[in-house]
This record gives C-alpha cells, sequence and structure tokens, in this order.
C-alpha cells in the first residue's frame, strides 16, 4: 500500500492575510496526517487561531504517531488533540482582548493502514473519491446556513441568500469545550481524499475539482493546476486544500 | 566645514571678497601688489589737503650740480684736474657740500709725480724743466684736492655701497705708514666720516622701532617711489640715520633731534623748484645756497637718476625746513584696528542692512577717517595716509550694494513665495486640508500668525480625531516656540491618547451580548481629558456617545451654525473589511439619501450624511426619549393602550415610508424612540440600521441575534413592506409580553422556529390582555407576507380600532 499526499494553502485573489494553515505528515509508507485549519476573527486573531489549532494538532499526535493503534485508539486520540487545541485558543482568546473573536475551523483526517479517521468542527470539509468516480462529501458544515438547510428551514436553492451564511455554528476557540464530528472508514486503493477549506468550495463548482483531480498528471502539478485554476476565478478568500491518494 | 559648505555663498554675496581686501590691507608685509597706484592716490590726496594747510613752507637752500664725465675721471686722476678750474672752484668753495660719488678719489695716484719730482730735486734724475713744471702742477692740484676733501665742510658720500653691519669695522683699513707722504692718511680719516654717517649722536638706540632689516644701505633702498621717507634702519638695537636724516643733521643737528623717535616722516616736497646744475653754472652763479648736493654721473644708478637725487635734495630741504608731517607711531596698529572692525561692520551689516543703511554707514565711515586725518595735519602737523582704507570702505560698499540689490531681488521672491504659501496654507485651512495647511506653514517663517494658525490647525486635528497628526503639530509648535500656549502639554495628552496601547480599537466585547449587534470593532472617539476640544465629525461638535450600533459609534453631537442637536450614527470603516468596503459605504449612502427623503412627525429626520477619513456618518434629529427597549422588562411594561397607540403611530410611519418605496429593515424595539412626557413616538435609522458586513465567517458565538426578522429576511427572499410589519408585529409581542416571540440559543434554532413555528399566545403569558392582542399580532406576524396587513395604514387602523373598542375610556 502507497501513499501520495499533497497539500496548498494560498492567501487567495483577494485578501491580505492567509488566514488558513495545513500541515501534512506521512509517518508511514500506508499513514499520514492531514491538518487543515481556517481562521477567522479579525485583526491577527484568524492567523493565530488557525496556525495553533494545527501546531497543537500535531504536536500532540506525534508520539501516536510512532505506534499507532486501532481506529478506537485513532479516534480518542484525534478528539483529545483536538479538544486541546480548542481549549489552547479558547484560553488565549480569553487572555488577549484583541483576540477576543478569534476562532478557527479545523478538519483532521489520519490515514492509517486500511482506515482513515475524520475529526472535523467548522465549515472545512472533506470529500471522498473512489477511481474515477464523483466526488462525496464525507463531512457536514457547522454553519448556520447547513443548520437551516437540515431542518428544512431554507432549500439548498435559497441557501445562497441567506442573510447568516458566514456564521458557524461550531468552530473552536468559542466555547471551552466542543462536540467535534468523528468519523472512520475503510480506505480502500485508488481512493482519494480532499480536505479543502470553504475558499475551495466557494468559488469553484464540486465536479470541477473532480474532474482536475482524476486527470493522468503527476499529483504535485493537478494540485498546483487545481490552485491555479481556483485563483483565476478570483478567490474571494483564502484557498487551502490537501490531496491523499491511495495509490496500491 | 562650516566655511568650506558657505563658501560658494560667500564668494556670491561679496562678503569674502571685503574680508580678503581687508586681510590684504591689514597684512604687515603685504605684498607690493597695487602699492603704486596707491601711493600714486595717497599722494594725490596729500597735494589736495596741502593746498591749504597753513604750515606748508616752501624752500630751496639746497643746490644740485651734476659732475660730468671728465669731472669725475679729473677726480680719479689729479692730472686731469688740472684742466677742470671749475671743479676745483667747486671743491674749493666754502659751501656745505656732499660729493655722492660711486668711488672715492683716487689722491694716492699723484704718488708718482710726488717720487718723480723728488728724485729730480736730489739730482738723481734730470728731468725736462717742462716736464718739471708739469709735475709741479699736478702735484700741486693733487695737494690741493687732498686739503679740500678734508675739509669739514665737504663730506663723501658712496652711496651705492652695501655695508654688511656689524662688519662694519673689518672694512680693509689701511696702514698709514706704508705710505711716506701719509696721503693714504686720507682715506683713514675719509673711513671715520663714512662710518660717521652710521653714528649720528642725536640718534638714540631705540627697541621695538617699526622698520628693520640686516641687508642695509646707505642709500635708503626704496626702488618705489613714495611720499613716505624712512628716516632710520634698525638693525638690532641699534638705529641708523638714513641718507636724508644724515645729510639734515650734518647740516642742522638739531633738526634731528626733532625728528627723534620719528621712524617716518612724509615730506613734502618742493623738487619742482629745484633744479640740478653743471659745476661751471654753479661755480659762475656762486649762489647761497646752505647745501651742495654734488653727484657724479653715474656714480649711481639711482644717483644718476635726476628724480632720485632731486627727490633726495627735496627730503634734506624738508627736514631742514620743518616742512613735513609724520606719520604717527600707532597708525598702522589703528589702521589694522580700524579695517578689521570695519570689515567685520560690514559683514554684519551685509545682507541684513538697506543699501540705505549701508551707504549712510560706509558715508560716516569715510567722513571720519577725512576729519581725523585733516584735523590732525592741521593741529599736529600729522599725516594719516588713510586712502587705502578710504578705499576699502568704498570697495566694501560697492560690494555690499551689489549684494544687497541681489538680496533685495532675493528677499522679494522670498516675501513673495512665502506670502503665496501664507495664502495656500490659509486658503487649504479653510478648505479643511489641514495637513496641505500645514505643509505650507512649515515653509513660512516663523512668526505669531504661524504659530496661531498650526495651532488653530492642531485644535481642528484634533477635533476631528486625527491624534496622532494634532499631536505631531503641536509638538512642533512646541519645539517652534517653546512656551507656546500649551501646546506642549496638548501633544503630550495626545500622544498618549494616540499610542497603541490606548487607541486599542474598543473591541465590542459587551456587544457581543447584546441583540441585534454583530461584534465588530469600533474605535471611539475619546472625549474628555486631552479632548478640552470638542471633537467634530463634519462640522457637528461631538458632545458624547449615546450608544453603539452594529458597524460604529452612535454620539451626541450639536451643530454649532444653528445650535440644534443631532444624533450621529457612525460607519466605521475599520469594521469592515475592505473588500466590501466601497459596497457597504455606497450602500450606506444610498440609504441615508433615501432617508433623507422622509419627513414625517413619527420618523426621525436625517439631516445631513458625511465622510470623514476614516468613518461615514448620518446626522439626525436628536430625539428626546428613551427607545422602546427599554420598556421591554416584565416589570417595566407601558401601559397597553399606550403601546397600542405607540406601535399604530409607527405603523403610520412605517406606512408614509412604504409609499416611498423605502423599507426599514430592522424595526426593533431599539429603533423606536418614545417620549413618555409629549406621548410621541419617532422611528429611527431608516435603512440603515442592518448595514453590517456580512461577507465574513464568523464564529457564531457573536451573532446578532434576529429575533425580530421575517422569515422571509431569515431566508434571504425579498424583503418588503410586510416585513417591516412582521417586526412590528414582534415589537408589539415584545411591548406587551415582556417576552420574545421566539428564543433560542443558537441561530440556526432560531431560524428554524421563525421560519416554521408559531409563537406562544401573547394571553397565554399575560391573561390579561385583550384578545384583539392576539389578533394583531398574528395579523402582523403571519408567515406568508400576503397574509400580514397589507399596508402600514390598515394595521395602524387595526390597531387604533381594537383599542377604541377595548379601551374606550383611555381615548378621551
Amino acid at each position: 500500500m502507497k501513499i501520495n499526499a499533497v497539500g496548498l494553502s494560498d492567501v487567495g485573489a483577494v485578501r491580505d492575510i492567509n488566514e488558513d494553515n495545513i500541515a501534512v505528515h506521512q509517518f508511514t509508507d500506508d499513514g499520514v496526517l492531514a491538518v487543515l485549519a481556517d481562521g477567522m476573527g479579525g485583526y491577527k486573531g484568524g492567523e493565530v487561531a488557525s496556525a495553533l489549532c494545527v501546531e497543537v494538532m500535531m504536536m500532540s499526535l506525534r508520539p501516536y504517531l510512532e505506534n499507532p493503534g486501532s481506529h478506537e485508539q485513532t479516534e480518542q486520540q484525534l478528539l483529545r488533540a483536538a479538544q486541546i487545541a480548542n481549549e489552547r485558543i479558547y484560553q488565549l482568546r480569553v487572555d488577549q482582548r484583541e483576540l477576543s473573536r478569534m476562532g478557527t475551523t479545523l478538519l483532521a483526517v489520519l490515514v492509517n493502514k486500511e482506515q482513515f479517521t475524520v475529526i472535523h468542527a467548522g465549515d472545512s470539509r472533506c470529500y471522498q473519491q473512489s477511481q474515477k468516480q464523483s466526488l462525496t462529501l464525507i463531512t457536514r458544515d457547522d454553519s448556520v446556513v447547513q443548520a437551516m438547510l437540515d431542518d428544512g428551514t431554507i432549500t439548498l436553492a435559497e441557501a445562497d441568500r441567506v442573510p447568516f451564511k458566514h456564521i458557524l455554528s461550531k468552530a473552536l476557540g468559542v466555547e471551552k469545550t466542543l462536540d467535534f464530528s468523528l468519523a472512520t472508514h475503510a480506505w480502500l486503493p485508488g481512493q482519494r481524499l480532499l480536505l479543502c477549506s470553504d475558499g475551495l468550495y466557494n468559488t469553484m463548482d464540486e465536479e470541477y475539482f473532480s474532474v482536475s483531480l482524476t486527470t493522468p498528471e503527476p499529483l504535485e502539478k493537478r494540485a498546483n493546476d487545481l490552485l491555479d485554476a481556483c485563483l483565476k476565478l478570483g478567490a474571494s478568500d483564502n484557498v487551502s486544500f490537501i490531496v491523499i491518494e491511495n495509490t496500491a | 566645514m562650516v566655511l568650506l559648505r558657505r563658501l560658494p555663498e560667500l564668494l556670491l554675496n561679496g562678503q569674502a571678497w571685503f574680508f580678503c581686501l581687508a586681510i590684504y590691507l591689514v597684512w604687515p608685509a603685504r605684498p607690493f601688489i597695487g602699492i603704486d597706484w596707491l601711493s600714486m592716490l595717497e599722494h594725490k590726496g596729500m597735494q589736495w589737503s596741502q593746498q591749504w594747510h597753513p604750515s606748508v613752507k616752501l624752500s630751496s637752500r639746497i643746490q644740485l650740480v651734476a659732475l660730468n664725465q671728465m669731472e669725475w675721471a679729473a677726480l680719479q686722476d689729479p692730472a686731469r684736474l688740472v684742466d677742470q678750474p671749475a671743479l676745483q672752484a667747486l671743491l674749493a668753495s666754502n659751501q656745505q657740500r656732499v660729493l655722492l660719488l660711486p668711488a672715492l678719489p683716487r689722491v694716492e695716484a699723484s704718488l708718482a709725480e710726488q717720487w718723480l719730482i723728488d728724485l729730480h730735486r736730489s739730482q738723481r734724475l734730470l728731468l725736462e724743466p717742462m716736464k718739471v713744471a708739469e709735475l709741479d702742477q699736478t702735484l700741486t692740484v693733487s695737494n690741493n684736492l687732498l686739503q679740500w676733501l678734508q675739509s669739514p665742510q665737504l663730506s663723501i658720500v658712496l652711496p651705492n655701497q652695501p655695508v654688511n653691519y656689524p662688519d662694519i669695522a673689518a672694512l680693509p683699513a689701511v696702514d698709514p705708514q706704508v705710505y711716506p707722504s701719509g696721503a693714504r692718511s686720507w682715506f683713514v680719516e675719509a673711513n671715520q666720516r663714512w662710518r660717521q654717517y652710521f653714528t649720528v649722536p642725536a640718534v638714540e638706540p631705540r627697541p621695538n622701532a617699526i622698520n628693520g632689516g640686516s641687508q642695509l644701505s646707505i642709500w635708503p633702498y626704496q626702488q618705489r617711489q613714495s611720499l613716505e621717507t624712512i628716516l632710520r634702519w634698525r638693525d638690532g638695537h641699534y638705529h641708523y640715520p638714513t641718507l636724508p636724516l644724515y645729510l639734515a643733521h650734518n647740516l642742522s643737528p638739531e633738526t634731528v633731534t626733532n625728528t627723534a623717535g620719528v621712524d617716518r616722516v612724509v615730506i613734502l616736497t618742493g623738487q619742482q623748484r629745484m633744479m640740478v646744475e653743471s659745476t661751471a653754472d654753479f661755480v659762475s652763479r656762486s649762489s647761497p645756497a646752505s647745501l651742495v648736493l654734488v653727484a657724479a654721473n653715474g656714480a649711481t644708478d639711482a644717483v644718476s637718476n635726476t628724480d632720485v637725487m632731486l627727490r633726495l635734495a627735496a627730503q634734506v630741504d624738508a627736514l631742514l625746513a620743518g616742512n613735513y608731517f609724520q606719520k604717527p607711531l600707532w597708525f598702522e596698529l589703528v589702521r589694522a584696528v580700524v579695517i578689521v572692525v570695519l570689515a567685520l561692520c560690514f559683514s554684519v551689516l551685509n545682507g541684513r542692512s538697506s543699501v540705505l543703511v549701508i551707504s549712510v554707514f560706509a558715508i560716516v565711515s569715510v567722513l571720519a577717517l577725512v576729519i581725523a586725518q585733516q584735523g590732525l595735519m592741521l593741529t599736529r602737523q600729522q599725516w594719516l595716509p588713510v586712502t587705502d582704507t578710504m578705499l576699502f570702505i568704498i570697495i566694501a560698499w560697492l560690494l555690499m550694494v551689489i549684494s544687497a540689490c541681489r538680496q533685495r531681488v532675493i528677499r522679494q521672491l522670498q516675501t513673495e513665495v512665502q506670502h503665496s504659501h501664507w495664502q495656500l496654507a490659509a486658503m487649504h485651512h479653510q478648505q479643511g486640508s489641514l495637513n496641505k495647511a500645514l505643509v505650507f506653514l512649515q515653509l513660512c517663517p516663523i512668526s505669531e500668525e504661524r504659530l496661531q494658525l498650526s495651532y488653530q490647525i492642531g485644535i481642528e486635528q484634533q477635533q476631528k480625531r486625527q491624534y496622532q497628526a494634532a499631536a505631531d503639530t503641536f509638538s512642533l509648535i512646541a519645539k517652534q516656540c517653546r512656551h507656546y500656549r500649551d501646546a506642549s502639554e496638548r501633544a503630550q495628552q495626545l500622544y498618549a491618547l494616540s499610542s497603541p496601547l490606548s487607541v486599542k480599537a474598543s473591541t465590542s466585547g459587551g456587544l457581543a451580548n447584546q441583540p441585534g449587534g454583530a461584534a465588530v470593532v469600533s474605535q471611539t472617539i475619546p472625549l474628555g481629558g486631552a479632548a478640552s476640544v470638542r471633537p467634530l465629525l463634519g462640522r457637528y461638535e461631538i458632545e458624547r456617545e449615546l450608544g453603539r450600533g452594529a458597524m460604529g459609534v452612535v454620539y451626541l453631537g450639536r451643530d454649532p451654525k444653528i445650535a440644534r442637536k443631532v444624533a450621529i450614527k457612525t460607519l466605521n470603516y475599520h469594521a469592515v473589511d475592505e473588500v466590501q468596503l466601497n459596497d457597504l459605504k455606497a450602500r450606506f449612502f444610498r440609504e441615508a439619501e433615501a432617508a433623507g427623503r422622509l419627513d414625517h412627525p413619527a420618523i426621525v429626520t436625517v439631516y445631513d450624511v458625511g465622510e470623514e477619513r476614516d468613518l461615514a456618518y448620518i446626522a439626525m434629529d436628536y430625539v428626546e426619549g428613551e427607545a422602546v427597549s427599554a420598556y421591554v422588562g416584565v416589570d417595566r411594561l407601558l401601559p397597553v393602550p399606550v403601546v397600542y397607540r405607540l406601535i399604530a403611530d409607527v405603523a403610520d410611519a412605517l406606512d408614509y415610508a412604504h409609499q416611498r418605496h423605502i423599507i426599514h429593515r430592522d424595526i426593533k424595539p431599539g429603533n423606536i424612540i418614545y417620549n413618555a412626557a409629549r406621548q410621541q413616538v419617532k422611528v429611527a435609522d431608516f435603512g440603515i440600521a442592518r448595514i453590517t458586513d456580512d461577507s465574513r465567517t464568523r464564529t457564531g458565538d457573536v451573532l446578532g441575534s434576529p429575533v425580530y426578522m421575517s422569515p422571509e429576511q431569515m431566508k434571504g427572499t425579498k424583503v418588503t413592506g410586510a416585513s417591516d410589519l412582521y417586526s412590528l408585529g414582534a415589537t408589539f409581542y415584545q411591548l406587551l409580553t415582556g417576552q420574545l416571540p421566539f428564543s433560542s440559543d443558537s441561530l440556526a434554532n432560531l431560524a428554524y422556529q421563525v421560519v416554521n413555528q408559531k409563537p406562544k399566545s401573547v394571553r397565554d403569558i399575560r391573561a390579561s390582555l385583550p384578545a384583539s392582542a392576539v389578533r394583531l399580532i398574528n395579523k402582523a406576524m403571519h408567515k406568508t407576507p400576503a397574509k400580514r396587513f397589507a399596508s402600514g395604514a390598515e394595521m395602524a387602523a387595526a390597531i387604533r380600532k381594537s383599542l377604541a373598542r377595548d379601551f374606550p375610556r383611555e381615548l378621551v
């Protein structure tokens, strides 16, 4: 079994600051830890929160990655790390006045052998793609719009016009404790995962990036092409994504 | 370094030039450049002055006789003297004579004749009688010559003989014993006489006299024509008379005594009446001159020059007649001081004073010199050669006038430029571009007006909340004028105010919990403290903060022109994403302008919209009273009929606005102001209330709770007048019950309720309410806009109808 992973993060076509942070760590031939955080909250806050989040995730999971266990253990470890990250950001937010509105999303995937575990909070998304089939979203945004869609208050067509479409219902740093969404899936040969911030999926259609990821080019080239395309479309937000492929 | 840097300027303004001139004039050993024409000028000045000077005596007691070549040769060879009777007569005369000769007469040349005659007389040699007579004659003349030369009335001067003093004693002295006739003794005597010339007893050795030099010349070694005559040479501690003084002393020792202590005199010459005669003319005339100067033609280059001889004669004559002026000993020193002082004065005046002042100064100084010169001439018989000093003044004056003319043009231009800078500054100040005004003000010279205007600008900057700029302005004022009013204190206060710590945008931590307000950074306007100056927004003076809205602070302001109180709502640009800013601004102004067209007793009037550096603002009527959000507590509810009436009035106002296609979008208790005393209600913030930056992702904790939002607003579909009526219904609900129609801890849940659920009946909460309340609220808050009241007017009418029915007594 072999794994290919590439992550890219760009400030986008409009913003001055990149508030996204990503990290990819391939710890064995068949094991990868990928973390993506999309910060928010005005002056410096976004950068700080997302950087802190990624840092804490990577640092707290490092010992575990030396000898990863079963998927239950993995879930437990991911959850613990995410909770630490949340507490750290929350504490900093309380301590520092100018960071008092900061927060971040978290999307982390840990691929180990034949399974992968996804933990997430906020509106960063993880897509899954098998062979040349289209993408399927395997996370559910923690946003007001998503909630309104879910409870049928609005239809998908109305979603774009809703006044609160940028408001998250969950984010790291807001409350002292946070419920994360956690799921473990099978990791099959030829499978591909796409972790991305809202900068990517708000700029281009899902069909487009599913197509561009399945060209025969090397993975890095495909990822760069995808980023270029996104920037050409005038990405108004920071664009970050990580692609993980099972090449076996 | 400073001098080097200023050099080009100095060269241009002429100051350096007259300093150079001054240095040249003061220099003791100044080079001889230009001395000739200076002396000429001095001479002219002197001639001009002495015209009316009473002490000028003209005399001619000296006669000049020039020997021709034959006569000089006769002095070298006594055999030839026999043929020169005129010369013999001259030599034999009793008059005082001075022979200026290139060499001593060769008296010993007759020794051969003497020897031959001696041999003849002793019979050892037989000579022809003719020859003997010739020898005799020669010998007689030769002996006579010896006698004449030894006469005390006759002096021999070898003017071209340089002598190295003090080795004068080492001159070859001849032993008289060598020569049997003793004729050589003359030589010794001549030598003594000659030496005597150096040792005039009346001239005392004087230390620290002015002139000096070890190379001594008998003749005053003055190649250049000058009126000044040096009287004494100095060597070490010894002083020696120059030839004129020596000659004068020989003739009249008391003359020399009169000039003792004088090194230089200025001689008045009467040379135009002197003439040089030939020996024959002199002998035939036999005039009673007191001195006869006899010069051999070609004795020296100098003596052969008739002019020089005439001058020597004139100098001796003048000394004898007392016909001269002394140059005071102190003159050179005083002259140097005067020139230095003048140079300093000029350099002080230069560039500062007008041509008139400079000219007056120059004229006064020249006059002072002339008066001093003429005064001393008349009273002390002293002459001050001040021509060069006067010339210096005139040249300096010319240079300065030229420089002053240039300066005047420059100053005129400067003044004009400064004036235009001042005008530009004033203009920019009037137009409100304070920074530009300051830039131009910096170019103006520091003056009371400038400081005053700077101060004014500082105040205005402060009013406009440009604290950093104001602090800079005040500190600049303080730098220019240390104690200008309270500039430095103000600068300090303002620096403190504008430092990052205190500017820290007051994040609306508290606001996060307020319903309806998204948390935004809203930079506050500091009041009090340094703001002993009231800040300004546009033309409005800010008095205090009234509250905080979604996008900025609301202030109580005052229009100073008509003394009207206004509420000023601001849109803080810092709180807005730059990408969104232009859009948002455009919306803000559009909505504000629309609201400005509304004129209704129950709508807060909008007076003015404006923009500042970092915010946009809208000035509206300041309504006395309280927002009805103050009456939503269960224990503070207004009486039901009052609420009815109030809501009806608002409905009327909404109807008026809706007819003009203006939708409020944010009807809520906070936007309805009620004056209990006057029973008056006003709706505020038409259109602008919901202008917020919603482009950025935000964490869900600070969401503005949209409890009064209609379902269609919640879903983002078209907002119409009916939406306002829904929100008014929700407000009605809250004012009657003290509770919100929907409540939830999450926005998503709230949205769900608003769209899908029916609120609890008001009568379930407050049983005492009339049934009409339930009906009115249900209709106003219907999920489907079409099923609500068709218009504000209809709603108002329905409410009033119910009011009349349910509370008839209150209607009175």
